[in-house]
């Protein structure tokens, strides 16, 4: 990185730490702190919205996923507009109306006290967990990238997050959330034009496409109907939509950032709002790693992106690494005469020679990764996510590299700042303020309030320095909330969908529905956007039954 | 009954569409049409 990328990255930072602290001031209550006065607009809490559900790894990962795999990810978000409308007819009205703080708080109205303290305590160890991973995976690229110590861009990102949460909340959190969602959207639209502006001139428009639909880059329909085939057209509509009711309905922060708008009109366009702009968004950023991958037919990529590894690599003095060298050097020229082919004639046999060439250097690109494994002794390598920052890195000049990376910065702190105040808000009204004898001054509050928050920030920063040791524990962890997501749905569809059912049932039926996640999830293949569906489904059956079984002792 | 144009009910007035109803189909049709858009991107012979 060059003075210039410094200063575009310590301009970003500086910036948005003083604007978060400025925009935050004049908070006198709670209501203040965790919901901004319920005082925002739409187009506010939308962008908030979209940002803390884009985290860095998010943005960098799905370009380096659309490289490596294609569009098929885009499925996923095929459900989000249809779960946006669901839940603006369902879920929104029952809390606006309702006046929680946490959607916890109205499972205690139509439960019991059980039903919401057991939801808030998995959500606060789930996002706890994943807050670290929020700030763990960008810091490791950066870091090997860019030299950066792994410990400073953990201690920048967390350390200038906390500044401005603890002092404005959820003011601060979406303010900043709009001017990181311009950067995002700037740095998105830069790369997508400087990856369409780095193709050879040669190639049209149109035979760049050719080359990526031949290599399958292009392959976002997919009818199949096996319950283990990812990203179905199917999964993506049915196990996405149950994923997205979940992520939007009943995780503490999301719900939190529509909750701040100022009217219940406000807070459904703000949901309506991402409902029209995601998935277009999302074919923006995986058409620029496609766009990446056929940039790379036409200029050598390295075999292996980590440049850890790669220097590793270098270093090796063996014939095997040499023939695998080789082989890659070859199957490489030989593809990239075939996408030349291929992009100026768009003939089908030259399209059929294309996909020959290009299963030779995928798999002499496995090759190389194989030699590299046997000779360090390496059981398990993935570089997909340095693949894009390689290629910014790279091929894009000086001052649009200190861009991007303060675009990762934007993406990392955006979503970490609207998880910190979620988890301080669930912490602070479903377990201090619930549970404790005597009400207490505003002030008292307000100010126990920034310390929950800096300790979560803390908690956060810690898991993050730690995540390289915890690496198992942080596994089990996002495990745990895969098998969370779909039954915390089926606890709020008992809620809102049945009379009979009861707190007993809800409990029960969320352990059951875990459980049988759990067992789907270790013994079968089934894809994991469908066990969305199992969770969601086991918990409202099993609840249901139970509380037809044993009847609520308030009732009884 | 909350009243019309109530902005916390569900028959306040929806900026540029009119009423929720109209929001909700703009929604579900655009929708529609960029799944459709993106099935013919992946299989447009180029």
């Amino acid at each position: 990185m060059s003075t210039l990328d410094w200063t575009v990255l310590a301009v970003y930072l500086v910036s948005i730490v003083s604007f978060g602290y400025w925009v935050g001031r004049g908070n006198r209550r709670i209501d203040d702190f965790f919901l901004a006065g319920r005082s925002m607009p739409w187009w506010a809490v939308g962008l908030s919205v979209m940002a803390t559900q884009i985290s860095a790894i998010t943005l960098i990962g799905t370009t380096s996923q659309a490289y490596n795999d294609g569009m098929r990810f885009l499925v996923v978000y095929f459900a989000l507009p249809f779960a946006m409308v669901i839940l603006c007819v369902t879920l929104v009205p029952f809390f606006y109306r309702a006046q929680v703080f946490t959607a916890y708080e109205y499972l205690e109205r139509r439960f019991d006290l059980k039903t919401r303290t057991l939801t808030s305590f998995l959500f606060l160890m789930q996002r706890g967990m994943s807050t670290g991973v929020t700030l763990y995976a960008p810091s490791l690229v950066l870091s090997t990238l860019f030299g950066l110590p792994e410990t400073l861009t953990v201690l920048v990102m967390g350390g200038s997050t906390i500044i401005y949460v603890m002092k404005g909340g959820n003011k601060s959190v979406i303010w900043t959330d709009v001017v990181q969602m311009a950067v995002v959207w700037t740095g998105i639209f830069t790369c997508f034009f400087m990856a369409i502006h780095n193709l050879p001139e040669h190639v049209s428009f149109r035979g760049v496409l050719a080359i990526a639909q031949a290599s399958g880059r292009l392959n976002a329909e997919n009818l199949d109907t096996s319950l283990e085939t990812p990203y179905t057209l199917w999964s993506g509509l049915i196990g996405g939509l149950f994923l997205m009711l979940s992520y939007f309905g009943c995780d503490q922060s999301q719900v939190q950032r529509y909750l701040s708008g100022s009217s219940l009109t406000q807070s459904r366009l703000s949901l309506l709002f991402n409902a029209f702009l995601k998935v277009p968004m999302q074919f923006i950023i995986l058409l620029t790693g496609v766009l990446v991958f056929v940039f790379f037919n036409f200029h050598e990529p390295p075999a292996l992106f980590n440049s850890d590894a790669r220097a590793t690599f270098a270093a090796l003095n063996s014939p095997e690494k040499t023939q695998a060298e080789a082989r890659y050097s070859a199957a490489f020229e030989a593809r990239r005469n075939a996408a030349l082919e291929l992009g100026a004639t768009r003939e089908r046999a030259a399209a059929d020679r294309y996909r020959a060439a290009q299963a030779e250097f995928a798999e002499a690109r496995t090759n190389v990764t194989r030699v590299y494994k046997d000779a360090t002794h390496t059981t398990a390598y993935n570089d997909i996510n340095y693949i894009f920052l390689h290629y910014v890195l790279t091929q894009v000049p000086h001052g649009v590299i200190g861009l991007i990376i303060a675009v990762i910065f934007a993406a990392a702190m955006s979503a970490l700042s609207g998880e910190l105040n979620s988890l301080a808000s669930a912490t602070m009204i479903d377990f201090v303020r619930r549970f404790r004898r005597a009400d207490r001054a505003d002030t008292y509050d307000l100010l126990l309030s920034r310390l929950i928050t800096a300790f979560w920030g803390g908690f956060a920063c810690l898991v993050a320095l730690q995540a390289g040791k915890l690496g198992s524990a942080i596994e089990v962890v996002n495990r745990f909330g895969s098998y969370f997501y779909g039954s915390i749905l089926g606890v709020f569809m008992l809620a809102i969908l049945t009379k009979r059912a009861n707190g007993t049932g809800a409990t029960l039926g969320l352990f059951i529905g875990m459980g049988i996640v759990g067992l789907v999830a270790s013994f079968t293949k089934v894809h994991f956007l469908w066990w969305n569906v199992v969770g969601t489904v086991a918990v409202f059956v099993c609840g249901y039954l139970i509380s037809l079984a044993v009847p609520s002792p308030s009732k009884g | 009954m909350p009243a019309q144009g109530d902005q916390n009910s569900d028959t306040g007035h929806v900026p540029v569409f009119g009423t929720w109803r109209n929001i909700y189909a703009a929604v579900l049709i655009v929708i529609v049409v960029m799944i459709a858009f993106v099935f013919g991107f992946s299989r447009f012979p180029y």
